[in-house]
């Protein structure tokens, strides 16, 4: 502030004084956010950016073992990686197709959650639906299962006899589905919406909310309609909300492994992910290079849009912090089927996914609901006839192995990812050097545009050195936990950058006119204050650290497995049972941290997004 | 105006140097590791007992293997030589890049590796000289040539199955049936554009089996292959993806497409013989095709290779003769594995695998240079060939 002085004043030999460089860095090198940006520009220069630019090197680098593919040495400039992938015979299947599925998945999810979640936010927040505040958390929970869990209980109903093995639940029902609704494009769309509508309601009810109420209803004291109210001035109240949402959705859309993997392979349906997927289990790495780069390219066109728009959503404010009476409008004869409608999202995006699940852990044979099928003995039965896992999984030594294994490192991960959310914030928000900060935005979001697979891989390869100071840290809990962290700090980042942003200055410059220091201050003063968007903060990195896989499946060892690691070892033997019932677990354990988190500190998930 | 256009280009520039000089924070080149190497054939004065002696005399060891009996494996061993052995379960991509890394680092965790991907073990470990091949004398006798540079420890079969629920005998009699219309959309197996075993296996039998294939087929069909592919197999590879087969992500998958009760008409797969053991666990009714021309089914080899950096060199050259006797490759072999060493007796297994020993394809490290160079051209002769 002390910087953009006006147009008059930049004449008078003081203002020159004023605006000169060395009195600037001055100014700059005084305050304590600058040597903190700087700081932690160096930490995540080394978790984050040193990782994805070794990532995309590999595209353009000849790799151990393709130096007579490529006809040059390792390590070594290559095109040979860049013309299989683009120029080549089989560019069409590895990669255009691919590419052309991949987008239109996305747009389509994208779309149709925005088309359920924005209706469903609005009912949740300005009318008077019954139930609204269980619907608000009850509607989340399809954001904190794995994406992946939905596409097992897809497949577990409606599989057909393409894929032949044991019948579906639709099959034993009578009912053949046809193959366009088992697997392909259309099931995969379906699971992104359900998957990203409640991301959509989360950060609309956030935002309207926020909304001063005031000017709906000086809308409607003009007259307007409720018709002309909502596309007129609530909508476009909503537009940085929206393309927010839409941005980061089409982003995680981009790299989502998990659900094409299980419902695109039997109908050959391709996307990026799945491509790369196949390209790391054959050891090609340079290919894998170039199609991480490519979806990291992708990522960042939706990463450049949103941090557009957020430049723009700056130029109204709807967070002022004031208390408005926002009146809710009452539904009366709506009321009914919006409950329906409301309830059937609900039904078809909690229950139903959940309730397979759970419900094929207890039944012995899949579809067969005849009672001497249902059966404890999955979850705490001794000596089943799975030798590599003969215990239920509740009294099974792995399962609390893993548990315990989940919960520190994933919290541990999480507070630090927190903290250093805050810390990126603090600096954003209140450091002169304002180049700092958009630097340590753009760093921090990286994370986000790199497809886990590849990032873990980029991190094997890069800490089984020794760098300078730093360990080789390969083998240790500790890389896990740095991957964790720099994979979470996109979302940390903006959650600490929109809580520091409602912080007012006040409190902190009286306790620094009192002679505090800056570390005193940032204890005393700053943290207890953001302390619930500190909750929040570590909240969502939590949930998606204890349902994360592509980043751990690499770099877990037996001594450090986790809950995800557990469910894929068991899914690999075929344990279907063991398998789902684990993956139930995960579900309960974000689940009970989320409830927690909101008992304890009053905190919100939709703070943590931004 | 100018003061935001230099806001924007200071930020850029900022940005670019950071990305620059993190550049050299970033892996650069991979480079090789120059160590001392324990000699690569054995000597013909092999002494077993000098070794347990050297072996005690180290530190602990750790073998990487894909297969979970690693565990069984290293305990028996500690039990035999009271040498503390940890064995850790790592599938054959994450061995080779542990062993790459580990190598890379100095700080070699992984002292014996077992690896599946023996092309990935001839042209990327050995020639970095991240790991050596020992042969313990004493055995190589018994152990094929084909098998010794790398050195095999056991193969892996897999055999075409059927439902024997649904049928008596196998529906199939020749491999070139697979490709006929009576087999569309009914045979199952791992997806081969992921799957390196059956790329491998592809070249191996281009390589060394083509003569057979060719009689085959015609036996099969009655008269003499004319095809434009440069192969016996390559046309036999084409075919199958044009057949529109059911692609699974595992062989897990595959068994139960094909063992899964109840079903009217079962597909057939192709699957590891360790999946048999879903007999007893999961009710699943598989069965071996018997008398399949010209082959029964294939056995993938898996090497056994010492990591160059190791601390513990005899040690881990008494865990690679130790793997090679009766007791030490038992829990494998039990499972259906067969081992390299010719005098292992082959114990029960549910797929009966001692009786087809004869019945199934054979890789040939003489071929490993050819299978690693042509991973790509039959993944795209798959991608081309195959109609959905």
């Amino acid at each position: 502030m002390a910087l953009l002085t006006p147009q008059r004043e930049r004449s008078t030999p003081a203002a020159e004084e004023k605006n000169s460089l060395g009195y600037r860095t001055k100014i700059i090198l005084r305050h304590p956010a600058t040597l903190l940006g700087v700081l932690l520009l160096l930490v995540f220069g080394y978790l984050i950016v040193a990782p994805v630019i070794s990532l995309l090197l590999g595209a353009v680098q000849v790799g151990f073992g393709d130096e007579a593919k490529a006809g040059a040495g390792a390590g070594s400039l290559t095109g040979y990686y860049l013309d299989r992938v683009f120029s080549s015979p089989v560019s069409d299947i590895i990669f255009y197709t691919p590419l052309l599925n991949t987008l239109w998945i996305s747009l389509c999810s994208m779309v149709i959650a925005l088309a359920l979640g924005v209706p469903v936010a609005w009912l949740l927040v300005r009318t008077d639906l019954p139930a609204r505040r269980w619907f608000s958390s009850a509607l989340i929970v399809p954001y904190m299962l794995p994406a992946w869990t939905f596409a097992l209980a897809w497949t577990t109903i409606f599989r057909n006899r393409s894929n032949a093995g044991q019948q579906g639940w639709m099959e034993t029902l009578g009912w053949e589905p046809p193959n366009w609704l088992a697997y392909g494009p259309v099931p995969i769309i379906v699971i992104f919406s359900l998957h990203f509508t409640p991301f959509v309601i989360l950060l609309v009810t956030n935002a309207l909310k926020n909304l001063p109420g005031q000017l709906d209803e000086a809308a409607r004291i003009c007259g307007a309609s409720a018709q002309q109210r909502w596309w007129r001035i609530t909508l476009p109240l909503l537009r940085p909300a929206l393309l927010s949402a839409a941005t980061l959705m089409f982003a995680k859309a981009i790299g989502e492994f998990g659900v094409a993997y299980v419902l695109g392979l039997p109908a050959g349906f391709q996307v990026l992910s799945t491509t790369l997927h196949q390209s790391i289990s054959t050891q090609q790495s340079g290919i894998a290079a170039v199609i991480a780069a490519v979806m990291v390219g992708l990522g960042g066109i939706s990463l450049l849009v949103d941090l557009r728009f957020l430049r723009e959503a700056k130029r109204f404010t709807t967070l002022n912090g004031k208390a408005t009476l926002t009146k809710t409008q009452p539904l009366a004869r709506w009321r009914t089927p919006a409950l329906v409608m409301v309830g059937g999202l609900f039904t078809i995006s909690v229950l139903i996914p959940l309730g397979t699940l759970v419900l094929s852990t207890i039944m012995r044979i899949p579809g067969d609901f005849s009672l001497q099928n249902f059966t404890a003995d999955y979850w705490i039965g001794h000596d089943l006839p799975t030798v590599g896992f003969s215990q239920g999984v509740l009294v099974s030594a792995a399962t609390w192995r893993a548990m315990w294994n989940t919960l520190w490192m994933v919290g541990l991960a999480a507070l630090c990812t927190g903290l250093l959310g805050l810390l990126v914030g603090y600096v954003v928000v209140r450091s002169p050097l304002r180049q700092l900060g958009t630097a340590l935005r753009v760093i921090t979001f990286m994370p986000y545009l790199v497809p886990g697979l590849a990032f873990a891989v980029a991190y094997l390869s890069l800490f089984a050195v020794p760098r300078g100071p730093i360990p080789a840290l390969y083998g240790t809990a500790t890389i896990l936990i740095l991957i964790m962290i720099a994979d979470e700090m996109p979302f940390a980042s903006r959650a600490g950058v929109s809580a520091m942003m409602q912080l007012g200055l006040e409190s902190e410059e009286a306790a620094q006119s009192l002679g505090a220091k800056f570390s005193y201050r940032l204890r005393t003063v700053v943290l207890p204050m953001v302390r619930s968007s500190l909750a929040s903060a570590t909240l969502l990195p939590f949930v998606s650290g204890v349902q994360g896989l592509s980043l751990v499946i690499i770099l877990a060892t037996p001594g450090t497995e986790l809950m995800t690691t557990l469910s894929m070892t068991l899914i690999d033997f075929g344990y279907t049972h063991a398998a789902n019932a684990v993956v139930v677990l995960i579900c309960a354990i974000a689940l009970l941290g989320t409830w927690a988190t909101q008992k304890l500190f009053r905190s919100n998930l939709a703070d943590s997004l931004g | 105006m100018s003061i935001i256009r230099t806001h924007r280009w200071t930020t850029v520039l900022s940005l670019g140097l950071g990305a620059v000089l993190f550049t050299g924070c970033a892996g650069g080149a991979p480079a090789a590791t120059t160590s001392s190497a324990p000699a690569t054939a054995s000597a013909e004065d092999f002494d077993l007992d000098q070794l347990i002696e050297a072996a005690k005399a180290e530190g602990p060891i750790t073998i990487y293997d894909s297969t979970s009996k690693i565990e069984k494996m290293a305990a028996a061993f500690t039990k035999t030589y009271g040498i503390e052995a940890t064995g850790v379960k790592a599938d054959a991509a994450e061995a080779i890049e542990k062993v790459t890394r580990e190598a890379q680092s100095g700080n070699v965790v992984g002292d014996v590796v077992a690896i599946s991907d023996l092309p990935a073990v001839k042209n990327q470990l050995l020639p970095n000289n991240f790991v050596t091949n020992w042969v313990p004398a004493d055995l190589a006798e018994n152990i094929d040539s084909s098998m010794q540079e790398p050195l095999v420890v056991i193969t892996d079969p897999s055999f075409w199955t059927y439902n024997t629920e649904a049928f008596d005998t196998c529906p199939a009699t020749n491999i070139w049936d697979f490709t006929t219309e009576k087999f569309t959309k009914k045979v199952a197996f791992q997806d081969p554009v992921g799957d390196n075993g059956a790329l491998d296996w592809y070249s191996q039998m281009e390589q060394f089996g083509d003569q057979e294939l060719h009689d085959a087929y015609k036996e099969a069909f009655g008269e003499e292959l004319k095809t434009d592919k440069e192969s016996a197999a390559a046309e036999w590879v084409s075919r199958m993806a044009a057949n529109q087969p059911i692609l699974t992500k595992s062989s897990e998958e595959a068994s139960e497409a094909v063992g899964a009760t109840g079903q009217d008409d079962p597909p057939m797969a192709l699957m590891s013989s360790a999946k048999y053991r879903n007999i007893d666990e999961k009710g699943y009714a598989l069965g071996v095709c018997e008398g399949l021309v010209p082959w029964v089914g294939k056995a993938s080899p898996k090497s056994l290779t010492i990591a160059s950096g190791t601390k513990s060199p005899n040690a881990a050259k008494l865990f690679v003769h130790f793997a090679l006797t009766q007791e030490g490759i038992d829990p494998q072999i039990s499972d259906g594995k067969i081992s390299s060493n010719s005098s292992v007796k082959q114990p029960e297994d549910p797929a009966n695998v001692g009786d087809h020993l004869k019945e199934i394809f054979q890789f040939d490290n003489a071929g490993l240079e050819t299978d690693w160079a042509s991973r790509e051209k039959w993944q795209d002769l798959w991608r081309t060939s195959s109609k959905k």
